[in-house]
């Protein structure tokens, strides 16, 4: 089973949420949120801003669940797409961008020692899936995989990204491509070569 | 569209996924999604699975249960969250507390200033209850609307010659629909379900054939996820006895509809 598969169960939970059913909403933040919340950590810096931003995400789950468009991607990669731009929204309001004090290490690191805990069936699922797109990614040549973490979890342009890089701008560009036709091979067959 | 300018908007679909495009390109680019361009749809839907999978890079952790417990009882306090209210108040020293000689000589200023203050905040209440007023007044318009349809539901199913026909699914067997009228009243009751959201520049068209005519009963739209699920609309059309009809169809027509059936048809009478 996939998240794709997954994916006529999530919408069914959407129309229940339409229908005013916060059992559904509390379904859907049981399968999800042990990987918005990760996101929403990495992507803030904090601890305290991911708290609020998960809150946000699934708040406009609930009140725009009739407005998902299944034919533009499944429910998981819509709600992933909201807390990522929820995230930027933060990120680029903000004057100077927080980073983590030294000696801290980064808010990811510490949500990786916090212990992790599944429920149901549907998690263990969810987390063996995750750790066969993991594997595959992690094939994934370095420099490409890295200027995709740049862009997805930094919201770097790709003139930044040269920057930090110390690359052309050609091969930055080239080297995302693949990176990105990589993911979408993984995306259609996880725990296959990237 | 041509051929190349649709080849112009797919290269636009990595950077709307990476939120890389500008206000206004985004929303060029939306619009043009909005048309239905399967291409790119296509494309946006596999960019956004793809970049989904970057999240699994991370860990998977749940967060604090407070998260889940604030975040459902703002949902049945109905309303929404505002972070500044999940943080504790800072306690700023009071200004009554710190009273100094010097401050006297100030106190013109802070006596101008507090009028400012006030004169500000009396501006911004004033502002907000306007607001208010016109938000309410736009609720109020919304509700007086939803009760005159719910009245016009309700007139024609309390009809004593009520007739109904079923129609199936042509291009989706999914998709089914009924229309319900009055013969003796020019009103009739369309309801469709699982009909695709409408693209920009169409309009689906539902028609009734006599003697082999096909004739428009008027057009509708389709707008949102919602509507598709189960779409009901009170269209103004004169139908007649339901022997006379031979058949009802709905097909999708460019904007206004045509003058016969042109284009696919999505409903069609058992």
């Amino acid at each position: 089973m996939t998240l794709a598969e997954d994916n006529k169960r999530d919408i069914e939970l959407l129309k229940r949420m339409q229908r005013g059913d916060q059992e559904a909403l509390a379904q859907l933040y049981a399968r999800y949120s042990p990987i918005v919340y990760p996101l929403a950590v990495r992507m803030s810096g904090s601890v305290e801003e991911a708290g609020e931003l998960v809150q946000e995400v699934f708040v406009h789950v609930w009140e725009r669940a009739g407005r998902y468009i299944g034919e533009r991607g499944s429910v998981y990669s819509w709600i992933v797409a909201v807390c990522r731009n929820k995230a930027l929204d933060r990120v680029r309001a903000r004057a100077q961008k927080r980073r983590p004090k030294e000696g801290e290490g980064s808010a990811s690191q510490g949500v990786q020692e916090q212990s992790i805990r599944f429920d149901t069936q549907d998690l263990l699922v969810l987390k063996e899936y995750a750790a066969a797109v993991r594997s595959t990614l992690k094939s994934m040549p370095k420099p490409e995989l890295r200027i995709l973490e740049l862009s997805y979890f930094e919201g770097s342009s790709q003139s930044d990204i040269t920057r930090t890089m110390r690359m052309a701008l050609g091969t930055v560009k080239s080297k995302m491509r693949k990176g990105i036709q990589r993911l979408r091979q993984a995306a259609k067959s996880p725990g296959g070569r990237a | 569209m041509k051929t190349e300018e649709r080849h112009k908007n797919l290269e636009l679909c990595i950077p709307y996924v990476f939120g890389r495009l500008n206000p206004g390109n985004r929303k060029q680019f939306e619009a043009h999604l909005a048309t239905g361009c399967p291409l790119c749809i296509k494309e946006v839907a596999e960019l956004h699975e793809a970049m989904a999978l970057m999240p699994l890079l991370l860990k998977q952790q749940e967060g604090p249960p407070r998260i889940k417990q604030q975040l459902m009882s703002k949902l049945s306090a109905g309303k929404r969250i505002r972070p500044e209210e999940q943080r504790p108040a800072v306690q700023q020293p009071s200004a009554a507390t710190e009273r100094t000689p010097s401050k006297r000589a100030w106190a013109p200023y802070t006596l101008g200033a507090l009028s400012i203050l006030i004169i500000l905040s009396l501006a911004l209440y004033i502002n907000d209850l306007v607001g208010t007023i016109g938000g309410q007044e736009r609720r109020s318009n919304e509700l007086q609307t939803e009760l005159q349809r719910q009245g016009e539901l309700l007139a024609i199913l309390q009809s004593e010659d009520l007739e109904v026909v079923a129609m199936n699914g042509v291009l989706n067997p999914a998709a089914y629909g009924k229309i319900l009228w009055d013969p003796g009243k020019k009103r009739l009751l369309l309801q469709a379900s699982n009909l695709p959201i409408t693209p920009v520049e169409k309009e689906y068209q539902l028609w009734e054939t006599k003697g082999g005519r096909p004739i428009s009963l008027g057009v509708f739209a389709v707008a949102n996820e919602q509507e598709k699920q189960n779409f009901l609309r009170i269209l103004d059309a004169d139908v007649g006895q339901k022997q006379e009809a031979q058949a009802f169809l709905v097909t999708l027509e460019g904007k206004g509809g045509a003058q016969q059936p042109t284009g696919p048809t999505y409903l069609r009478t058992r």
